[in-house]
């Protein structure tokens, strides 16, 4: 054909070869309720549309569930935690004795305490992040993490990037007990938490009329610490008669919660409820997450774990359907995540 | 390692099996695109849409006879244009029976602007066309059917769907001012 001379038929061939105009919602319905004729549901017929709207409002429910019971996980933790210490306690009265001889160790063990209490200020947590994260380059201890490396940019050591505080909103309330009995001079009660790493901790001594002193030299009742490796805190704490007890924080830091958790469905329609499509996580070193539509195409990406997805491609509403996510993430320990799934837009 | 990104042969074999799930993402990823193909068929949005739900309800129940040879776009673009000339079937003698349109059709003064010529403007000039011209055209020039395949989906003559296409032709070329564009043709 010549180019010279363009053809009509050439010009609206080439304008229609792509086009694409979207239909409307009730051809699908209609076409669905053709291919599978009906719902059955105890027996009974339901409209579609009514099933349409239950089972959305199911979805919606679950992921809900799914958040809330996520979030919710930790202060679960805390009532547990109660009844273990009370038993420990019980065991403590018994073996009362034996730890009288432990006081020396105990001190030692306070010493210790207090050197590591330097980690736990923010300067030396970014240095011991940049060391990770360098590390976790060379050190491709995870079978897949080499080529997964060049998936994630993230990964990288970009110092400039501004290293993230892990910032815990439930913050664990450690309350060993609440002990009526009065202090025995020079006891050691050993209360166990676990939490989850880089969880933000409050240990809370037991309320009177009493003075407290902690292994890291603080003189309140309750400190603060940055959970980053499994330690112990030990609390002294003296009542008016001079008789001083003590009690040992032991912070077990569960590298499971390690994990950054993703949901698999969220609605942008700015209801308040799952707007944003965003993983949370606690104790995450380096992040990315990627959303890519079913053709491959990139939708979203960030490097920060509070940054999310709105559900929309180049400030347009993205369609309600469903797109895949790929998460890298560094821990404490160096070991890179990843995961992938499959979330839904619902609107 | 599973690959997260489902291919189209997965998505046809899924929907093979009846997973509902499977046979929405085959209507998403298609419904535009057929959608526009239905949409140079018919004046009305509304016709393009049954004409698109009629021609996905046979892709679903005929999906067992695509045999993965070949592109699916193309099978499944088949179906829209024989599922859009199925509708228009009934008025389909009346398109050729009288030159409706001949030349004496009127030309609103909404000719368009060659340079500002937008695909939605073609569009619409595509469907505001007479009906038997319309149908040519799409087969002949978008579709890429031949005369005489044309004649028997139409029954009609290959000669009468050459006039057919001349005449479409000549409708558009004054509806976008395009006088100077593909005039060597008729100079025979």
């Amino acid at each position: 054909m010549n180019k010279e001379n363009k053809d009509i038929g050439e010009l609206f061939r080439n304008a229609f070869e792509k086009y694409e105009a979207k239909p409307d919602k009730s051809v699908w319905s209609a076409v669905k309720s053709q291919i599978q004729p009906g719902f059955t549901f105890f027996g009974k017929k339901i409209p579609y549309k009514a099933a349409i709207f239950t089972l959305t409002s199911i979805a919606l429910v679950v992921s809900l569930v799914v958040v809330f019971t996520y979030e919710n996980e930790k202060e679960v933790n805390i009532p547990t935690v109660k009844t273990k210490v009370m038993q420990q306690i019980t065991n403590t009265k018994k073996v009362q004795n034996s730890l009288l001889n432990d006081e020396a160790s105990t001190q030692k063990l306070t010493k210790n305490s207090t050197k590591q209490l330097d980690i736990v200020t923010p300067i030396s947590f970014v240095e011991i992040n940049k060391e990770s994260s360098t590390s976790a380059i060379t050190s491709n201890t995870n079978e897949n993490s080499s080529s997964e490396n060049t998936n994630f940019k993230s990964i990288e050591p970009n110092n400039n990037q501004p290293i993230e505080e892990p910032k815990v909103e439930v913050t664990a309330n450690l309350i060993p007990i609440a002990n009526n009995d009065e202090l025995k001079p020079n006891s050691v009660s050993k209360n166990k938490f676990s939490v989850c790493f880089g969880e933000e901790c409050i240990l809370q001594g037991e309320l009177g009329n009493l003075t407290y002193k902690w292994s890291t030299g603080e003189i309140s009742r309750n400190i603060k610490i940055i959970a980053q490796q499994s330690d112990s805190y030990y609390l002294t704490f003296t009542d008016q008669n001079g008789k001083s007890k003590t009690e040992a924080y032991e912070i077990e830091v569960d590298n499971e919660c390690t994990t950054v958790f993703l949901p698999s469905a969220f609605s942008p329609n700015n209801d308040g409820n799952n707007d944003i499509y965003k993983g949370e996580g606690v104790g995450i070193v380096k992040y990315n997450l990627t959303i890519v539509d079913k053709s491959g195409k990139i939708v979203f990406e960030s490097n920060n774990i509070n940054q999310g997805w709105d559900g929309k491609i180049a400030g347009a509403p993205a369609n309600p359907t469903f797109y895949f996510y790929f998460a890298s993430y560094t821990d404490a320990k160096n070991q890179i995540h990843t995961k992938r799934g499959q979330l839904t837009l619902i609107r | 390692m599973q690959n997260p990104m489902i291919s189209e042969e997965e998505i046809i074999k899924a929907c093979l099996k009846g997973k509902s799930k499977y046979q929405k993402l085959l209507y998403e990823k298609y419904s535009g695109l057929m959608f526009g193909v239905c949409l140079r068929y018919f004046k009305s949005r509304e016709e393009a849409q049954d004409a698109l739900q009629d021609g996905f309800i046979k892709v679903f129940t005929k999906l067992h006879e695509f045999r993965f040879e070949g592109s699916f776009e193309g099978w499944i673009r088949r179906i829209m244009v024989t599922t859009s000339l199925n509708l228009h079937k009934k008025d389909l003698k009346h398109y050729y029976h009288e030159d409706v349109a001949g030349d004496g059709f009127q030309l609103k003064d909404e000719s368009m602007d060659f340079d500002n010529l937008q695909v939605e403007d073609m569009m619409k000039v595509i469907r505001d066309m007479p009906n038997g011209y319309k149908l040519v055209f799409n087969l002949y020039e978008i579709e890429g059917y031949a005369h005489n395949e044309i004649g028997e989906m139409l029954n009609i003559s290959a000669n009468t769907s050459k006039s057919q296409l001349m005449k479409a032709k000549r409708y558009l070329r004054k509806r976008l001012n395009l006088e100077e564009l593909d005039s060597h043709k008729y100079d025979e």
